[in-house]
């Protein structure tokens, strides 16, 4: 069953000289409930437009993305950004940044930030609540942002090339807390990435996008039973399913 | 602290040094100017003048923030009134205060009314631009989260835009505080004064009591670090977040 359709999406970005850019052409996606995908594909293949798409940021020129039967600008969408440090508000302090989005308008200011310390204990999470997002390391601002994206349990979660300038430990770290988060929600993971191999380890679907415009040029589901651990990156499964990714990866280069 | 009296005793000896080998006339020692302080502190001449240089400055300070800030917020968010009015405030800006004291005068006359005015002025044109400069700079993703999260338009200005533009006002206001009192001793000076900082070391030089002089640039480099430390002080405590986004 699948609760998120794209259904001939079509985006036309106009650039200068009156030069149409047609970036999908009745391009259809199911995401399936409660899934990871990833979808990976060279740059400029159009993976940020249509997460922006999915997030209702900019609009399209026909077709509709509907989560849950509802149109996607009306449903509850979490997103994390590349430059996720940016996104986090500096003169708040780190509670207050999970509270100010926080949906219960019910509960009072102090009720809310009761609430954000259990959930986060409940998932083995520590965080300098009183201290500010700039005194944070790097490692404590990426999951401040993810319990901020998974707190009110978003339908559907976006990343964007998330924690891309982090280095690799860094990276194996925010992979596991990731999967922690999503395993106890019931939320949809769309992440585009660069990165193949973070794509296959968190995902159970990796799609490749290219072409002009932009096609599906291959779909892997990764039946990789969870929760993963690093040591898997040295599985001859991996590998296989590394060298198949990478196999539509390269036709997509071709293409262009 | 030992750093700030050792650097302090440096500038003195340097004088006292100096002022052995010039003319007396020109540059009385440290010694000497204290004295003079010290006598003239007897006297309540100088706190009216104290006062009213403080005064101006402030006032003229403050209705130049208020006026700076409206502008730059309309400016800074509608666009095309950005753009129309950039020129001639590049412009407007690109002349020194002083040139327009002449006009001053004939609009305002030589009262108090023309000394607030030009340290209004003066402050109004940087906290002006500052403020379009916070608004340039707020961030595009925070905005998207602010849309993300289904902010109202009050929530995000309360979140978002005001915290995101305060920076560059506060400093704003830090580089307006001394250029405001620049003008304003100008004006003490020029513009038919008969009280203010300004006013005291132009009519002392013109009798050559140089001692009072130095009481009169002391005093007035005083005031001017008191109200900026004093102002930097509030940045670090109430705007935290200055220069860590």
């Amino acid at each position: 069953m699948s609760t998120i359709a794209v259904t001939n999406l079509t985006k036309i970005y106009s650039g200068q000289n009156a030069v149409e850019h047609v970036v999908f052409d009745n391009f259809s996606l199911e995401i399936q409930q409660n899934k990871i995908l990833a979808v990976v594909g060279a740059n400029g293949c159009g993976k940020t437009t249509l997460l922006n798409c999915l997030a209702g940021l900019i609009k399209f020129e026909n077709g509709n993305i509907r989560i849950d039967g509802k149109d996607c600008q009306r449903s509850n969408v979490g997103f994390v950004f590349q430059n996720y440090r940016e996104s986090l508000l500096p003169w708040l302090k780190n509670i207050d940044n999970i509270v100010c989005i926080l949906e219960r308008s019910h509960y009072s200011l102090n009720q809310k930030r009761d609430y954000v310390k259990c959930w986060a204990s409940a998932r083995n999470i520590i965080l300098p609540w009183d201290a500010y997002p700039y005194q944070c390391s790097g490692g404590q601002q990426q999951l401040l942002v993810l319990v901020r994206e998974f707190i009110n349990q978003p339908r559907l979660l976006l990343l964007d090339e998330p924690f891309g300038a982090l280095d690799y430990e860094k990276r194996l770290a925010w992979r596991q807390q990731l999967e922690v988060l999503w395993d106890k929600s019931s939320t949809t993971v769309v992440i585009v990435s660069h990165d193949l191999e973070e794509a296959i380890y968190l995902a159970d679907e990796v799609i490749v996008l290219g072409g002009h415009p932009t096609k599906i040029i291959g779909r892997h589901k990764i039946d990789i039973p969870r929760p993963r651990m690093p040591t898997l990156l040295q599985d001859e499964k991996f590998s296989r399913l590394y060298r198949a990714v990478l196999q539509s990866f390269l036709q997509t280069i071709t293409i262009v | 602290m030992k750093s700030n009296i050792l650097g302090i005793l440096i500038i003195l000896v340097i004088w006292e040094l100096l002022s052995l080998s010039v003319n007396r006339l020109f540059l009385p020692s440290p010694l000497e100017v204290v004295n003079n302080l010290y006598e003239l502190s007897q006297k309540s001449g100088l706190y009216v003048d104290i006062w009213a240089t403080f005064k101006r400055t402030i006032i003229g300070l403050l209705l130049g923030t208020v006026v700076g800030v409206s502008l730059g917020t309309l400016m800074g968010s509608c666009r095309p009134l950005y753009k129309t009015l950039r020129l001639p405030m590049d412009f407007i800006r690109s002349i020194p205060p002083t040139a327009l004291f002449p006009l001053f005068i004939v609009l305002f006359g030589l009262g108090d009314t023309v000394k607030i005015f030009v340290a209004s002025w003066a402050s109004c044109l940087i906290v002006l631009v500052n403020t379009l400069y916070g608004f340039q700079s707020i961030s595009n993703t925070r905005l998207l989260v602010g849309k993300l999260k289904n902010f109202s338009f009050f929530k995000t200005v309360r979140l978002i835009i005001l915290p995101s533009i305060l920076p560059f006002v506060t400093a704003g206001i830090r580089v307006s505080l001394s250029f405001a009192l620049i003008v304003e001793l100008v004006a003490e000076m020029f513009l038919g004064s008969n009280n203010g900082l300004g006013h005291r070391i132009f009519a002392a030089s013109s009798v050559l009591a140089m001692e009072e002089v130095y009481v009169g640039i002391l005093l007035i480099g005083i005031l001017g670090y008191v109200l900026n430390s004093f102002l930097l002080l509030i940045e670090h405590k109430f705007i935290h977040w200055s220069g860590k986004i």
